[in-house]
C-alpha cells in the first residue's frame, strides 16, 4: 500500500490547490516535507486523517474542536452568501489498483459581520472514489450509496475501502506523531488487534468466527438449522443444542461486558496509581506529618506520666522531709533516757504519794538513805510521764526507719525530672520539624480518596477476573456439551438422506476452521517469540545498551529491563525520559513492520503459510519524530525505517533532515518544503 | 472525740477536719487542683497539708488563718487524716517537740508531745500550732513551686519540674527563727 498524493483545497493553513506526490519508488521510498515549526507541517498530517477518516488529533497548538477547515484568507475574502469549500484528495496505489478518495465540505459565514469570522458548514462532508482503469478515472463512486453499480458499491462503500486499506485503529502506528505518542494509552487489546492486523492473523480470526465461533449467526449454526429430523428425540436435541446456544451466547455477551469493564477498571488503576507516584512526596509529607503529630501525642503523654510520677513522689516527701530532721531530734533526745519502763497504772503522782507516806503500799518504809528508797526514786524516772523518753525512742527509730524508707525518693524525683527534661527536647525537635513540614508540604491534597478508589479498582479487577474465568469454564463446559448433543444428533440424523448435503457442507466448513485456527495458532504462538527477537535486536542496534535489553510483554506493550541491578536479575525500568520512550515505541513500530516484513516473504515461498496478501504493507506517516531524540538514536531509526515500511512521509526540521541521514533514500525531486510569507497566515508546498 | 473511763480524749486527726480558708486556699488551689495530677503539686490534698506541715515545721514559718468575705474553703477530709495518721501523728510530735515558740522545756515538750490532750485547750492549741505551721508550709511552697522563677543554671526548661527539684534539694536544712 503506498500514498501517491495528497491534494489539499483552501484546507486550513493551505489557501487554493497544495499538491504532494509522495515517491513510490521501490528503493528511495522516502519523501520529506521540511518547515520550520508553527509553518503547517502537522496541518499535513491533519489532513491525512481528516481526508481517511474525518477526525483529527489535539496539537500542542489547536484542540481539535476549535480547528476550522476553511483557509482563514478564504473566509475573510468571503461575502455573507458566498460559499468556499475545503476538499482533500489522496491518491493511493494498491497492487495494480488506483484510487483517489476525496473527502470535501462547504462552508458559509455565520454572519454579515464582517469582523465575525465564524463560519458553519452547510450539508454534510462528502466522500466520493474513483478507480483508475486502464489510465482512466471512472465513475464517481458516493459514500452515500445511490450508485451507478448499486448492488457493489452501497452506503459506506467507500469509508469501507478505506478502512480495508488503512484500519482506523492502527492509524496512530502508520500516522506516527513523535509529540503525541506518550499521551496514547494503548489498551492492551487495541494493540494485540493491531498487531493481529498487520501480521495477517485478524482475517484469519474474522474467518473463524464466521464459520463457527460468532454465537447462534455462524455459518455452521445456520447449516445445521437445515438439517431434518422427524423423531421426538431429535426435536429434544435440537431444543437443547439451541438452549444451549443461547446460554453460551448470553454468556459471552456476559464475557465481553466483563472484558470491556477490565479496561475501565484497568484505567482507573492506570490513573490512580500515575496520581499516587506523580504525588509521592506529598504523600510522604502527609505521612510524616501525621507521624509527626502522632508522636507529639505520644511524647507528651509519657511526658505527662513522667509529671504525674513526680507529684506523686513528692506527695509522699513528708516522710522523707520529717527524716531529715532526725539529726535534730537525736540532739535533743540525747538528753533523755529513751529506755522507760511502763508499770500499768503507775505514775509519777503514784510515786510522789508513796515517797510522801514514807511507805509502800506493801508496808516497807522509805527512810533517807535506804535501799528501798533509792529504789522508788529511781523507778520515778521511768514511769510516766517521766518514761515519755520511751516514746521518744519509738518516735526517733520510726523517723529512722523514714529516713531508710526515702532514701531514693529524692533520686527518683531527680531522675524522672530527667526523663521529662529529656522527653520535652524531642517534643521540641519534633515540633520544630512539624512546623518545619507545615510551612513546605502540600496539606490540601488528600491522596486518601485516591489510594481508596486504587485499593477498590484493584479488588473490582480481581473479582472481574474471578468472573470471567468461570464464565470462560461455562462456556467451555456448554460448547462441549453442545458438541456432544450434536454428535447425538448426527447419530439420529444421518440416516436422512436429505441430510447428505448439509453434513457434506459442514465437513468442509469444519475443515476450513480447522485449518485456520492451526495457522492462526501458530502464528500466534510465534509472533511473541519473533517480535521478542525483533525488537531486542533492534533496541540493540539503537540503544547500543549492553546493561539493558527490551522485550514486549503479556500485554502487548514493550518493556525494558536491567539484566542485572545490585543482587536482582532481570530488573524493570520504570523510569524512562520521553525521549527513550518516543525511542523505544519506534523500536515496536520498526519491529513489527520487520516482522511484517519477514512473514511477506514467508508467505510468498509458502502457500501454505496462510491467507494470501494478509499481511499489510503500510506506508508510514511520521510528523516531527525525530524532535524528542538524540542524533544518535535518529540515525539509527531513520535508516531502519526505509527499510521495512513500505514508503516513508516524514514531516521534519531541517536540523533533524540533517541528523536523520536519509538523503539516501530519497530522491531529490520528492523533497518539499513548507513556505509561509512573513505577512501571510496561509502556507504554500514548494520543491525544497 | 474517744471516751476512756469517765474522761474525754482529744486524739490529734480524730476529731476535726482541717480547713483551708483565705489566701491559704487560694495558694492551695495553685498547688493541688482535685483528680487533675497534670494542674496539681500535689495527688491529695492530704499529702499537701502533711508536706506543709513539716516545711513550715523545717522552715519555721507558721502562719494564721486570715479569714475573707468567700466561704469558699478547702477541706482535708476526715477519711484522708484518719488513713494517713501513721504520717500526721508523728509529725505532729515532732512539730510538738520541735517548736520553740511556747517556751517549753524539752520535758514540757515531751510531754505536749506524747501526752494524749485530756483537755479541748490543750487539743485545740496544739492543733492550732500544727496547722499554722501547714499553712506556713503552704505559703512557702506555693513561693517555691508556683511564683519561683527558674535560675539560668537549672537544669529544667520545664518551671514546674524546676521548681519542684529545687524545693526538695533545697528545704533540707532547718532554717531557725524566721517564724512570724
Amino acid at each position: 500500500m503506498k500514498i501517491k498524493s495528497i491534494k489539499l483545497h483552501n484546507f486550513m493553513r493551505y489557501k487554493d490547490d497544495n499538491e504532494l506526490k509522495f515517491s513510490t519508488d521501490p528503493e528511495k521510498n522516502v519523501t520529506i516535507i521540511l518547515g520550520d515549526n508553527t509553518f503547517g507541517k502537522t496541518t499535513l498530517a491533519q489532513a491525512f486523517r481528516w481526508g481517511l477518516y474525518e477526525t483529527f488529533n489535539d496539537t500542542s497548538y489547536t484542540k481539535k474542536k476549535d480547528i476550522v477547515l476553511l483557509n482563514n484568507e478564504v473566509i475573510a475574502s468571503m461575502g455573507q452568501t458566498s460559499m468556499q469549500s475545503v476538499s482533500v484528495e489522496i491518491i493511493v496505489e494498491n497492487d495494480q489498483e488506483e484510487i483517489k478518495f476525496v473527502r470535501k465540505a462547504n462552508f458559509k459565514r455565520k454572519t454579515g459581520d464582517p469582523d465575525d469570522m465564524t463560519i458553519k458548514q452547510i450539508g454534510p462532508t462528502i466522500l466520493t472514489m474513483q478507480l483508475l482503469e486502464s489510465g482512466v478515472w471512472g465513475n464517481v463512486i458516493s459514500n452515500e450509496g445511490d450508485n451507478v453499480e448499486a448492488r457493489k458499491y452501497k452506503a459506506g462503500c467507500v469509508q469501507e475501502a478505506i478502512e480495508n486499506m488503512f484500519p482506523q485503529n492502527l492509524s496512530n502506528y502508520f500516522f506516527f506523531d513523535g509529540e503525541r505518542w506518550n499521551d496514547l494509552k494503548s489498551k492492551t487489546e487495541d494493540i494485540k488487534d493491531s498487531v493481529d492486523t498487520i501480521l495477517g492473523v485478524s482475517g484469519l480470526i474474522e474467518m473463524k468466527k464466521h464459520l463457527k465461533d460468532i454465537p447462534r449467526s455462524n455459518v455452521t449454526t445456520l447449516l445445521r438449522g437445515k438439517l431434518q429430523g422427524t423423531s421426538g428425540e431429535y426435536e429434544r436435541l435440537r431444543r437443547e443444542i439451541s438452549s444451549l446456544e443461547q446460554q453460551i451466547e448470553d454468556n459471552q455477551d456476559e464475557l465481553d461486558k466483563k472484558r470491556q469493564s477490565i479496561d475501565t477498571v484497568q484505567r482507573t488503576i492506570d490513573s490512580t496509581e500515575k496520581t499516587l507516584n506523580d504525588n509521592r512526596k506529598i504523600e510522604e509529607d502527609q505521612k510524616e506529618y501525621k507521624r509527626l503529630d502522632a508522636d507529639i501525642i505520644q511524647y507528651e503523654k509519657i511526658q505527662a506520666e513522667y509529671y504525674a510520677d513526680i507529684v506523686k513522689k513528692l506527695s509522699e516527701s513528708a516522710r522523707f522531709l520529717a527524716a531529715s530532721l532526725l539529726p535534730e531530734l537525736s540532739d535533743m533526745l540525747s538528753k533523755v533516757n529513751l529506755e522507760g519502763k511502763d508499770i500499768p497504772g503507775v505514775t509519777v503522782d503514784t510515786i510522789d504519794y508513796l515517797i510522801e507516806h514514807d511507805e509502800c503500799l506493801c508496808g516497807t518504809k522509805f527512810t533517807e538513805n535506804s535501799e528501798a528508797h533509792d529504789f522508788i526514786i529511781s523507778i520515778r524516772d521511768l514511769v510516766p510521764p517521766e518514761m515519755l523518753g520511751g516514746a521518744a525512742g519509738k518516735l526517733q527509730s520510726m523517723l529512722e526507719t523514714w529516713e531508710q524508707d526515702s532514701l531514693e525518693l529524692k533520686d527518683e524525683i531527680i531522675k524522672k525530672a530527667n526523663d521529662y527534661e529529656v522527653s520535652t527536647s524531642i517534643i521540641d525537635e519534633k515540633v520544630r520539624d512539624k512546623n518545619e513540614l507545615e510551612r513546605t508540604m502540600d496539606r490540601k491534597t488528600n491522596l486518601g480518596p485516591v489510594r481508596l478508589q486504587n485499593k477498590q479498582a484493584k479488588e473490582h479487577l480481581r473479582t472481574i477476573q474471578l468472573a470471567i474465568s468461570r464464565l470462560e469454564i461455562q462456556i467451555e463446559q456448554d460448547k462441549n456439551n453442545k458438541e456432544q448433543k450434536e454428535i447425538q444428533l448426527d447419530n439420529v440424523a444421518k440416516y436422512d438422506e436429505d441430510n447428505a448435503l448439509v453434513y457434506r457442507a459442514l465437513a468442509y466448513v469444519e475443515a476450513m476452521y480447522d485449518k485456520a485456527s492451526v495457522i492462526a495458532n501458530n502464528r500466534k504462538q510465534t509472533t511473541l517469540t519473533d517480535l521478542n527477537r525483533i525488537i531486542g535486536e533492534n533496541f540493540q542496534r539503537m540503544f547500543n545498551d549492553k546493561e539493558k535489553y527490551a522485550e514486549i510483554g503479556d500485554d502487548y506493550k514493550i518493556h525494558v529491563y536491567y539484566h542485572q541491578v545490585g543482587s536482582k536479575t532481570n530488573y524493570e525500568e520504570e523510569n524512562l525520559s520521553n525521549g527513550e520512550t518516543i525511542a523505544i515505541n519506534f523500536v515496536f513500530i520498526v519491529s513489527i513492520l520487520e516482522l511484517a516484513k519477514e512473514y511477506r516473504e514467508l508467505e510468498k515461498e509458502n502457500d501454505e503459510y496462510g491467507m494470501e496478501n494478509a499481511i499489510l504493507g503500510l506506508p508510514l506517516v511520521l510528523d516531527g519524530p525525530f524532535s524528542a531524540l538524540s542524533n544518535e538514536n535518529t540515525v539509527l531509526i531513520a535508516n531502519r525505517l526505509p527499510q521495512f515500511a513500505e514508503q516513508v512521509i516524514i514531516f521534519m526540521l531541517d536540523k533533524d533532515w540533517e541528523a536523520s541521514e536519509l538523503e539516501k533514500y530519497t530522491l531529490p525531486e520528492y523533497c518539499y518544503r513548507v513556505a509561509k510569507e512573513p505577512n501571510s497566515n496561509s502556507s504554500t508546498i514548494e520543491k525544497n | 472525740m474517744a471516751i476512756k473511763k469517765d474522761k474525754t480524749i482529744y486524739e490529734y486527726f480524730k476529731v476535726d477536719e482541717m480547713f483551708f480558708v483565705g489566701n491559704h486556699r487560694d495558694y492551695v488551689d495553685k498547688l493541688w487542683s482535685f483528680n487533675k495530677i497534670q494542674e496539681s503539686y500535689f495527688k491529695r490534698l492530704v499529702d499537701l497539708y502533711a508536706v506543709a506541715a513539716i516545711v513550715g515545721l523545717k522552715t519555721n514559718r507558721k502562719s494564721q488563718e486570715v479569714k475573707d468575705d468567700s466561704d469558699i474553703k478547702r477541706t482535708v477530709q476526715m477519711k484522708q487524716l484518719n488513713d494517713n495518721i501513721q504520717t500526721l501523728l508523728p509529725l505532729m510530735r515532732l512539730v510538738l517537740i520541735m517548736d520553740d515558740s511556747r517556751g517549753f522545756t524539752l520535758e514540757q515538750k515531751l510531754e505536749s508531745a506524747f501526752m494524749i490532750p485530756e483537755d479541748v485547750d490543750t487539743y485545740k492549741a496544739n492543733m492550732e500550732l500544727f496547722n499554722s505551721y501547714a499553712r506556713g508550709g503552704v505559703e512557702y511552697l506555693y513561693e517555691q513551686l508556683v511564683l519561683r522563677t527558674p535560675d539560668i543554671d537549672d537544669d529544667y526548661t520545664d518551671y514546674r519540674i524546676a521548681n519542684m527539684v529545687a524545693m526538695i534539694n533545697n528545704t533540707l536544712e532547718r532554717q531557725d527563727n524566721l517564724s512570724i
